[in-house]
């Protein structure tokens, strides 16, 4: 069950010790060159960069399931499935699905502050691509019920705008992690929900 | 316990003061040979060269067949400042702001004062007056300031250009231009043979991606060079930084003369430290505040032209922290520099005025006939004199050493006065005071988020 973050920056368990860290640090130099970020006598564009990235790091720590059953809800043959299953407990429906590529926004504005005064107005923009190919779950009573295959790849970017003049866009991090759907995709006991007021199955 | 040791305890309990009481003796002589030593270094000029010698506040004797003397000593002509506050807002790219010498005026230097640290100064240097540098060799009529404000605020900052009301002299630019790569450079420009230098000043292209030329240090060099020292700010982290940086000097001519310019060193003051509390990835970290100001003038007979300052020990703290770098009404030439260091580790910068004389040619009573002759050869205007290198290093290696002998025997003196028991004396931590935070607050306005619809693709 991987995070953003976890694509982004690495895996705060696994990954070698301080790796993660390393990694937000780079990104913070990266926007604290970007100049969205005034200095200031008692704290560097580095130093308050720091701040904004731990709290973005923090917002990055959603999983990247949550995006792709998001997508399935909107638009998907799984869709269809659940819908064609949802108010018939004794049926199910085996569903393939050779590739299914999907795009994901999402902006966040947030204000800067030193010692309680907003210095800097920045929106950090995420950018997400997936592509899963060979999937196969089982759709019951409107439910994922059963995953039976499946990968692809997550394309992760982060990125700065400044609102403020001068108006800034930069880059911060961008990184690419294969995915396996069966780890991805814990199925609990009364499945994964696509469709609202689904009776479990 | 051995019985040796056992019979050694109370000797050692005895010899114990006396041995710490002859440390704090050793380290007292230690210190005093130091002193005395670096004291007969200070006071060891090694004096000017024969042919040009500061006989007196105001007179120069040559020894040679050509004498060459200023007697009486007399004002270079009167110094004019002429400045203007300006104001300026958000800008990626440098505003100029200049300020014009009035006809009859020769500019001989000029600068900044009162812009808020957040604010880089790209340009300070001579202009004519559209603010357009002045190429090698021209008459500058002007003094332009370039500023860029990253800031979201409307920032302030005062120009000044100083000019020299005097009928006599006539002022021209020169000018280097070097392009480097290094994180850190200086770059130096020499007036022509029988002018003086009276102030400088500096340019750099501007490209934000290739990161900026800041300034850390505007100077007169005791060659009669103007120097300046640069460090580069990287800009794109993915583009190597470069910078095209130019060095300007104005340089005067007539009978006049740069002498004795008494130099002032600004030690940098520490404030409280404004630390962060840190996070679940990073560290605390701290901001000490520095700040500083030192102004520098000349005396009655001269006339302050200019002046300049340079980095002696220590890092500036903040590639924009000199705010000020100008000529006052009083006359004088100041320099404030604020910003902040992560550590409190000493920062001295050197602030030289630069004074004009007047030179009036006479005949010396020992003089042959001959016609009167400005020494050509570099020569020290610098009030600091010249060293016999190869001496003070020597002799300073030497103190180093003793003071280094002395810090050591008054280390093992404190550790066996220490605790009780012999062991070393721990902090006293009790009444170390929490340290103040700056507060920087990340607050959500809004979040967005939505799919690219467009971009659904779905194979079965």
């Amino acid at each position: 069950m991987t995070t953003v973050r976890e694509i982004l920056f690495g895996d705060l368990i696994s990954g070698p010790a301080g790796s993660v860290a390393q990694r937000i640090e780079e990104a913070a130099e990266r926007l604290a060159g970007a100049g969205a970020l005034p200095a200031r006598p008692e704290a560097t564009p580095v130093y308050i960069a720091r701040a904004a990235m731990s709290k973005v790091a923090d917002l990055l720590d959603f999983e990247i399931s949550d995006v792709l059953v998001g997508a399935w809800r909107t638009r998907s043959a799984l869709l269809k499935a659940a819908n064609e299953t949802r108010d018939k407990p004794d049926i199910y429906r085996q569903v393939t699905i050779q590739t299914y590529a999907l795009g994901w926004d999402e902006d966040v504005d947030v204000d800067i502050k030193l010692n309680g005064s907003t210095m800097a107005t920045v929106t950090f923009a995420l950018s997400l691509d997936l592509e899963i190919t060979a999937l196969a779950v089982v759709v019951q009573s409107g439910h994922i019920t059963h995953v039976q295959g499946g990968d692809g790849t997550v394309k992760a970017a982060l990125s700065v705008r400044a609102q403020t003049p001068p108006q800034v866009s930069r880059l911060l991090a961008s990184q690419e992690l294969r995915i396996d759907l069966k780890y991805e995709l814990k199925v609990p006991g009364k499945g994964i929900p696509l469709v609202a007021e689904a009776s479990h199955p | 316990m051995s019985p040796g040791r056992q019979r050694d305890t109370p000797n050692r309990a005895i010899l114990a003061p006396m041995r710490s009481l002859a440390s704090t003796r050793v380290a007292a002589l230690l210190l005093m040979a130091a002193l005395v030593l670096s004291s007969a270094t200070f006071a060891h000029v090694v004096p000017a060269p024969a042919a040009y010698v500061a006989a007196g506040p105001a007179t120069y004797v040559a020894a040679g067949p050509a004498t060459y003397l200023a007697a009486p000593p007399a004002p270079a002509g009167r110094l004019t400042v002429h400045s203007t506050t300006v104001e300026f807002g958000p800008t990626r790219d440098p505003r100029l702001f200049t300020v014009e010498c009035l006809d009859g005026e020769h500019l001989v230097s000029g600068g900044y004062s009162g812009v808020d640290p957040s604010a880089r100064v790209i340009f300070s240097h001579p202009s004519d007056a559209k603010g357009t540098p002045t190429r090698a060799g021209e008459e500058p009529r002007a003094w332009t300031v370039g500023v860029v404000n990253d800031t979201k605020n409307v920032l302030t900052m005062r120009v000044a250009a100083a000019c020299l009301v005097s009928g006599d002299v006539r002022s021209s630019a020169q000018v280097v231009t070097e392009t480097h790569s290094e994180t850190a450079f200086s770059l130096a420009v020499d007036c022509p043979n029988g002018t003086v230098r009276t102030g400088g000043g500096y340019s750099s292209q501007w490209a934000r991606a290739l990161g900026a030329a800041a300034v850390t240090g505007n100077y007169p060099t005791p060659d009669r060079r103007w120097a300046i020292d640069v460090a580069m700010v990287p800009g794109d982290p993915d583009v190597k930084p470069r910078a095209t940086v130019s060095v300007y000097a104005v340089c005067l001519s007539g009978d006049v003369e740069v002498i004795d310019s008494p130099s002032a060193d600004l030690n940098l003051t520490s404030g409280t430290p404004l630390c962060t509390g840190g996070s679940a990835i990073f560290a605390p970290t701290c901001a000490i505040p520095r700040s500083g100001s030192q102004s520098v003038g000349c005396t009655a007979e001269k006339t302050l032209v200019g002046g300049g300052y340079q980095l002696i020990s220590g890092a500036l703290p903040g590639a924009n922290s000199v705010i000020v770098d100008a000529p006052s009404d009083v006359p004088s030439w100041n320099i404030a520099v604020r910003g902040s260091t992560p550590t409190a580790a000493p920062i001295s910068v050197r602030v030289t005025p630069m004074c004009l004389l007047a030179v009036v040619a006479a005949v010396a009573p020992v003089a042959t006939a001959g016609p009167v002759a400005r020494p050509t050869d570099p020569v020290t205007d610098l009030a600091s004199g010249q060293w016999d290198w190869p001496v003070v290093t020597g002799v300073g290696a030497a103190v180093l050493l003793l003071l280094l002998l002395a810090l050591l025997a008054l280390r093992r003196a404190t550790r066996r006065r220490g605790g009780p028991d012999g062991q070393p004396r721990r902090p006293d931590t009790s009444r170390q005071r929490p340290l103040p935070q700056a507060q920087v607050d990340v607050v959500v306005r809004s979040r967005r988020s939505a799919y690219r619809l467009d971009d659904f693709r779905e194979v079965q």
